[in-house]
């Protein structure tokens, strides 16, 4: 048992690196750059705890490298609602979407943390309701994203999606987890960390199959009029009349 | 009591989006060519949804009617408008299903065409998915039959949610044609009628 749990603990590193080497060899991180520097961040953190994974400070480099990992998280989520946002909506009132979804989710957490009595100390306490808060977004900018390709056509096989649908599984998962591991504290500390590290290993296949595709670069936006009926009828004409191979 | 609620509510909402996520992968339309286009539309009456939101026509029904009779016909009127919306949202659907289709293989002029179809796509689909949330609510709340309030007017329709509806669809037939022209393999004339 103990085995597997420490192969399961490991085995996103190697998929992080191969992530990383995709969206070099396939140029996306200049579309993503925030998406490239969580993962980048991921992954190094993922060594140093290996490196340290027998050290006493491994406990703080895990919770502190964490912390970091959900405040980046958020910033991706951020990229990617900007990215689809710009895309498909130009509306000054869709720029207040995030910025309400975030303080809602600060509001949230601290009403859940708050009515929650629970055997971890403070730091801990708040490390776990930073985190809960990062993954609520998550799940947040997942269901948006998920009603974009349901309603506005948004492809499910853009990389946003791919994101956001990753980070949304893993965040469900992730939520339910921490959220019993505040609730029942650190007797639930196994669960917590098979549920977590399985959840987060699926999400990382989930960016490993978007990322294998290289992104289409779009078409320049031209902020013209659009051409009338009677430029339709000209151009039509001019097709009717080019030969075609 | 309300946080405990709203936060598993999340969680429980999270797992369903990952469900509808992958329903919606597996019952999507498969791969919509130029030949899955025009058999698939549902036509528009332009004309009549012009009428139905004309202000004179409505001014005129209002001063020629009853109350009564002025709230009883509003309610058909606004059942009309729907109907018409939800073929708008369809044929939308439609078109940006096709255009992102075209997106995957198109280059240069050819993706400026599909990009206009995506962008003026989704201004139709944003403009019909709030009109229907707007109309479903008027019918609902039967505010033609309210006396304290005045009965509904449907030039309100005209502009929901910043979308101009009538005319961003007619932006949408245009760019639809233009593709269909650019590539050239189907039947431009049942596209027209269609839309």
């Amino acid at each position: 048992m103990e085995a597997i749990l420490q192969v399961l603990w490991w085995a996103p590193l190697p998929m992080l690196v191969v992530l990383l080497g995709l969206m070099f060899w396939r140029h996306s991180i200049r579309f993503f750059p925030w998406f490239f520097i969580y993962v980048f961040y991921t992954a190094l953190a993922t060594i140093l705890r290996f490196v340290l994974r027998n050290h006493e400070i491994y406990p703080y480099l895990y919770w502190y490298s964490d912390a970091g990992s959900a405040v980046l998280g958020i910033i991706v989520m951020y990229e990617v609602f900007r990215s689809v946002s710009y895309k498909l909506i130009r509306r000054l009132w869709v720029n207040a979407i995030f910025p309400v979804t975030v303080i809602s989710t600060l509001i949230l957490t601290f009403l859940r943390t708050r009515a929650v009595d629970t055997d971890l100390n403070t730091t801990m306490t708040w490390m776990i309701a930073g985190q809960m808060c990062a993954r609520i977004i998550e799940v947040a900018m997942f269901l948006l994203l998920l009603v974009f390709v349901a309603v506005l056509g948004l492809r499910w096989r853009e990389h946003q999606f791919g994101i956001s649908a990753g980070f949304g599984i893993y965040a469900a998962f992730a939520l339910l987890a921490s959220t019993k591991y505040y609730e029942i504290g650190s007797r639930f500390n196994l669960w917590w960390s098979v549920i977590s590290v399985v959840s987060y290993t699926g999400a990382v296949l989930i960016w490993l199959w978007y990322f294998s595709t290289p992104i289409k670069a779009e078409a320049p936006s031209s902020e013209q009029p659009p051409l009338s009926l009677q430029d339709l009828e000209r151009y039509k004409d001019i097709a009717r009349r080019a030969p075609r191979p | 009591m309300i946080s405990y609620v709203l936060w598993y509510l999340i969680i429980t909402a999270g797992f369903i989006a990952a469900a509808v996520a992958i329903g919606l992968i597996w019952f999507r339309f498969p791969d919509r060519t130029i030949h899955d286009v025009a058999d698939y539309l549902l036509p528009i009456d332009f004309e009549k949804a012009e009428g139905l939101l004309d202000p004179q026509t409505e001014a005129i029904l209002r001063k020629e009617m009853t109350p009564e009779e002025f709230r009883a016909l509003q309610r058909k009127r606004i059942h009309h408008y729907l109907a018409i919306v939800k073929r708008m949202a369809h044929n939308s659907s439609v078109l940006i299903e096709w255009a992102n289709r075209e997106a995957e293989t198109a280059v240069g002029q050819r993706l400026e065409m599909v990009s206009k179809l995506q962008q003026v796509g989704v201004e139709v689909r944003l403009y019909s998915l709030l009109a229907l949330i707007k109309l479903r609510f008027w019918l609902l709340i039967r505010l033609d039959s309210w006396w304290i309030l005045p009965a509904p007017s449907l030039d309100d329709m005209r502009q929901v949610g910043g979308v101009r509806g009538l005319e961003s669809y007619d932006r949408l037939k245009t760019a639809a044609s233009f593709l269909f022209v650019e590539i050239g393999q189907g039947n431009f004339e049942e596209l027209l009628q269609n839309l």
